[in-house]
């Protein structure tokens, strides 16, 4: 009776060692069992953060797989941290505002950041620093350093594997934007050597096999090769450390802790440490969710998490699973706050502020923004640079439908009739733009060089896309952005590779607007830069009139008589297209007998009508009743609705009268 | 003793505020007039530019709409600047009626604070608009100054709202709080001073404004609890009216019926509003006559 309980021990004991062994397990094996990318370019590195000095050093070994029948002989990388490191670089030239970030102080000290290569060799032991230099593939810039170019002594031949070893060290900067650090928050992003993409010839726009490595721009930073980052982060073992991908171990080292994460099939890494961070962990959905947060913004860990879920579940089920096992929210001190919201593999940063009302969803619109980059730009990793609006466009598109479905809207206070929808408010916000026609939308993002980079390429990206929406209907439009999806992830699509797709779906589908019209709207709208404007210009009414005067009988010609009337009316719409793009439009017209036809234009001419002779008379006539073209860039002139009830324009009359009497009587206080 | 002090004025000020109550309504025509004057034209603007707009019979239920606005701002908005140019100058326009009613009213508190005299109030209005002008310039520039010092002091304490500077955002919101209480309580005292001058410059008929400030200045440092405590009192009913209001005025106005009621309250609130400036001028005139002329 006595040997079973220490036989029980000895179970329980096994079962226990299998469950933690087990749970050890599952810790480390969090990688894909079968490789979801090419892997084309994967990192394994080490580096030591020295908070005194604000430096890092690493070592780096890169090993890069030739996806082409090419033989190269050289290898670009990106040197982001070099655009901090002197005000001549093409991210300070573009970027006017950014040099006054740099104080005084640090410009009488010489504080600039940077980052070089002190050693770099080739598999074979081969020396390449000396032949190696600086590049500048988009301009003649020579004080621009952020593109290194490495030329090999041995070929990479074709679709064989080149390894790279490197040492490295970089100065970090103050947290003027994006990466750097302030006080004890580091926020590393495009913060090591980095490769850039080899483009056989067929892919994206590429007719011959070549690097595409551009410098680093004020507005746009991103395109990386997908592979496999092991990166091992020794900091100070008090700081927090949160990064790409999933955390494989840590072990101490004296004063220090070393933090080794994998990330796998990702197209860049990002890493942060603070020792104020509070850690909040949550599985969820077979993955981990992970917030790392300041605790003074802790009442808002809900509302990450939340925006989290539901954007999640909002991408499984109209677009494709989230398949990496641990996603990041990285919500910034307010020192911290020039590390803007950004978005990197598997980790973003959404800034937050609690005394801020609720109503105002800046933390759920920042995070389901970024969140939705893990689709745009990440898994389906077009080239940021050169096609912002395929990155960001997509995003705000995601982000305006997601943001209505779950959270009323980007400001919502129902109790005071203030109510702002995503969506609308993107519209908003591209309509606002100084000049929306400054440059077409499919420019690359450096081009902009006079403003309206932000509002035409997520703004007018985002209603391009609710347009198509609105053309080819929900449905459809679900199969195209999961067709797009479930064809290009982990691959570099460009603009053409999503129009196929539409095309192809609109054919097949087959509905009730053309393929022809769909895809001739998506090129103006793309490489185009015309305005869409429709409008009804006018409704006329005039009595039908029996005939009168001479037909076949010359001698008596008809005349008007008493009760002669036909009664009937002609009514003729007139309509307009005021802009330049053309997009075939529904037309409404409702007669005052209360029916309601609907009538269809091809929207090519400048000006089209509709004539009806019939007893009733037309009463109101509006284009795209049910609001599909959002491009529309004025949707008051639209319809035009006779002895129109006018109470709306009273309501705003009146609030704006009473508005004008409390401002004069609380001003009146002064008197 | 302060208590009864404040008491008294206070009866005596509302004694004087409903008395001439007639000036409370001249006021509000102010208010109306100058406001029907700036919406007008906002509601012909909107009626001959989008009146027959289908997105016209949608605003009245949804109220605010984004779109609406937005599309209107950036296809017609230049028609808002002369509008909104308009309102502005109708703003300085009524608080000009405004600095010209104060010689009447104090003069009406001075001789006839039992009943509204019109051949008192008109005559004075046009006889010491100048120096309630020149007044209320010189307050102005008080309420500036000690604006700009709470500014200056919040300003420095957020480090300038920098974010390279502040350990977290907290500060910014905690000293806005913090400060806004002390602000209307310091600025409440020259609100109240410069309510006292006006009675001085009545009272006093002297020819230039600098004495009665002065003098104002001695009453209310001697006089200086009973004064503030009416002063904060009617404060207090100025936040107990606004609250009210916002309480009655919840609903959203959204069909012609409740339009009509919301612009009714509204208007029920100005007035109220007006009467508590009255009221206000009314307590501080009825202090100075319990403890100036009653002891003479």
């Amino acid at each position: 009776m006595q040997i079973v309980p220490l036989h029980m021990g000895r179970v329980f004991s096994l079962f226990l060692i299998v469950m933690i062994a087990s749970g050890l397990q599952a810790q480390t094996d969090k990688r894909f069992p079968e490789p979801l990318s090419a892997r084309t370019s994967n990192y394994d590195i080490d580096l030591r953060l020295d908070i005194e000095e604000k430096k890092v050093y690493a070592s780096q070994t890169m090993t890069f797989r030739n996806p082409s029948s090419d033989t190269i002989w050289t290898m670009p990388f990106h040197m982001y941290y070099n655009a901090f490191k002197n005000n001549r670089s093409d991210f300070f030239l573009e970027s006017s505002r950014v040099p006054r970030d740099i104080s005084e102080e640090d410009k009488k000290n010489g504080t600039w950041a940077w980052i070089k290569v002190t050693e770099v060799k080739d598999s074979l032991g081969n020396d390449l620093l000396p032949e190696s230099a600086f590049v500048q593939p988009d301009d003649d810039n020579k004080d621009d350093h952020t593109v290194w170019e490495v030329r090999l002594k041995e070929p990479v031949l074709p679709y064989a594997t080149y390894t790279l070893d490197m040492k490295w060290e970089s100065q970090i900067p103050r947290l003027m934007i994006r990466t750097g650090y302030s006080k004890d928050f580091f926020f590393m992003v495009q913060w090591y050597p980095k490769l850039g993409v080899y483009e056989p010839a067929g892919s994206r726009f590429a007719k011959e096999g070549a690097w595409n490595c551009h410098q680093y721009h004020g507005a746009t930073e991103y395109f990386g090769e997908f592979g496999v980052y092991e990166v091992s982060i020794e900091a100070p073992k008090e700081f927090v450390v949160g990064a790409s991908g999933f955390l494989l171990e840590k072990e101490e080292k004296g004063e220090n802790a070393i933090h080794t994460y994998l990330a796998e099939d990702v197209i860049d890494f990002a890493w942060t440490a603070c020792p104020r961070f509070e850690e909040i962990v949550e599985e969820w959905n077979g993955m981990e969710l992970k917030l790392l947060i300041m605790p003074e913004h802790t009442c808002n860990k809900e509302r990450f998490l939340a925006s989290a879920k539901n954007s999640f579940t909002y991408f499984e089920e109209n677009l494709g699973k989230y398949p990496y096992p641990t996603f990041t929210i990285v919500s910034p001190p307010y020192y911290g706050l020039r590390a803007g919201a950004m978005e990197y593999p598997t980790l973003i940063t959404s800034p937050t502020l609690c005394d801020l009302p609720e109503g105002i969803r800046t933390t759920e619109t920042l995070t389901i923004h970024e969140l939705t980059h893990q689709y745009f730009m990440q898994m389906l990793a077009t080239n940021e640079q050169e096609e912002p609006w395929m990155d960001e466009g997509f995003t705000s598109y995601y982000e305006g439908k997601i943001l209505d479905k779950y959270n009323d809207g980007v400001v919502s206070f129902p109790g005071l009739g203030l109510q702002i929808g995503g969506a609308e408010f993107r519209r908003g916000r591209f309509f606002n733009a100084e000049n929306i026609q400054v440059n077409p939308m499919s420019d690359f993002g450096w081009h902009f060089k006079h403003g309206s980079y932000s509002q035409i390429v997520y703004g007018k990206g985002a209603v391009t896309l609710h347009t198509l929406e609105g053309l080819v209907g929900e449905d459809v439009m679900k199969k195209i952005m999961r067709t797009y999806f479930e064809r290009w992830k982990f691959k570099h699509p460009c603009r053409n590779d999503f129009l196929t797709i539409v095309e192809e779906i609109t054919l097949e589908e087959n509905g009730t607007v053309s393929s022809e019209m769909v895809m001739s709207f998506l090129d103006q709208a793309i490489t185009g830069t015309e305005v869409c404007d429709y409008k009804v210009g006018s409704i006329q009414i005039t009595p039908v009139e029996k005939p009168l005067g001479f037909f076949e009988d010359t001698e008596n010609p008809e005349v008007l008589k008493e009760g002669d009337g036909t009664g009937l009316f002609k009514s003729k719409v007139t309509l307009f297209r005021m802009g330049g793009i053309m997009v075939s439009q529904d037309v409404d017209i409702t007669f005052d007998n209360g029916e309601t036809i609907r009538e269809t234009w091809d929207g090519k001419a400048r000006s089209h009508d509709f004539t009806y002779v019939r007893p009733e008379k037309v009463i109101a006539a509006v284009i795209d009743p049910e609001g599909k073209i959002t491009m529309d860039k004025n949707l008051l002139n639209n319809g035009i609705v006779e002895e129109q009830e006018n109470t709306g324009i009273m309501r705003y009359a009146a609030a704006f009268f009473t508005q004008m009497q409390r401002i004069m009587t609380n001003m009146s206080f002064l008197i | 003793m302060s208590n009864s002090k404040i008491i008294s004025a206070w009866k005596g000020g509302l004694s004087r505020a409903t008395a001439n109550f007639k000036v409370v309504l001249f006021m509000y025509l102010g208010t109306f007039i100058a406001a029907f004057l700036a919406a007008y034209p906002l509601k012909n603007l909107f009626e001959s530019v989008v009146g027959k707009s289908p997105m016209i019979g949608d605003l009245l239920s949804r109220g605010f709409d984004y779109t609406f606005l937005n599309d209107f701002n950036n296809n017609y908005g230049e028609a808002f600047g002369p509008i909104f140019n308009q309102s502005f100058v109708l703003v300085i326009l009524f608080l000009i009626l405004m600095v010209f009613f104060q010689g009447g009213i104090f003069s009406l508190f001075k001789n006839h604070p039992e009943k509204y005299s019109a051949s008192t109030f008109w005559p004075n209005c046009a006889k010491y608009f100048f120096k309630m002008l020149r007044l209320s310039l010189f307050f102005l520039i008080i309420h500036g100054i000690i604006l700009t010092i709470f500014m200056v002091i919040y300003w420095n304490i957020t480090q300038g709202l920098s974010p390279s500077k502040l350990e977290s955002e907290t500060i910014i919101f905690s000293a806005f709080w913090t400060m806004l209480p002390i602000y209307i309580l310091v600025a409440s005292i020259f609100f109240m001073w410069q309510e006292y001058a006006k009675v001085f410059l009545v009272r006093s008929e002297s020819k230039w404004v600098l004495p009665s400030i002065f003098s104002s200045l001695k009453f209310i440092g001697k006089k200086f609890i009973p004064a503030y405590g009416i002063f904060i009192l009617n404060l207090l009913l100025f936040f107990l009216l606004l609250g009210l209001f916002r309480l009655i005025n919840s609903f959203p106005p959204n069909t012609g019926l409740k339009i009509l009621l919301s612009f009714f309250i509204s208007q029920i609130y100005i007035i109220l509003r007006l009467g508590l400036k009255l009221l206000n001028s009314g307590t501080a005139d009825a202090l100075f006559n319990n403890e100036v002329v009653s002891d003479k």
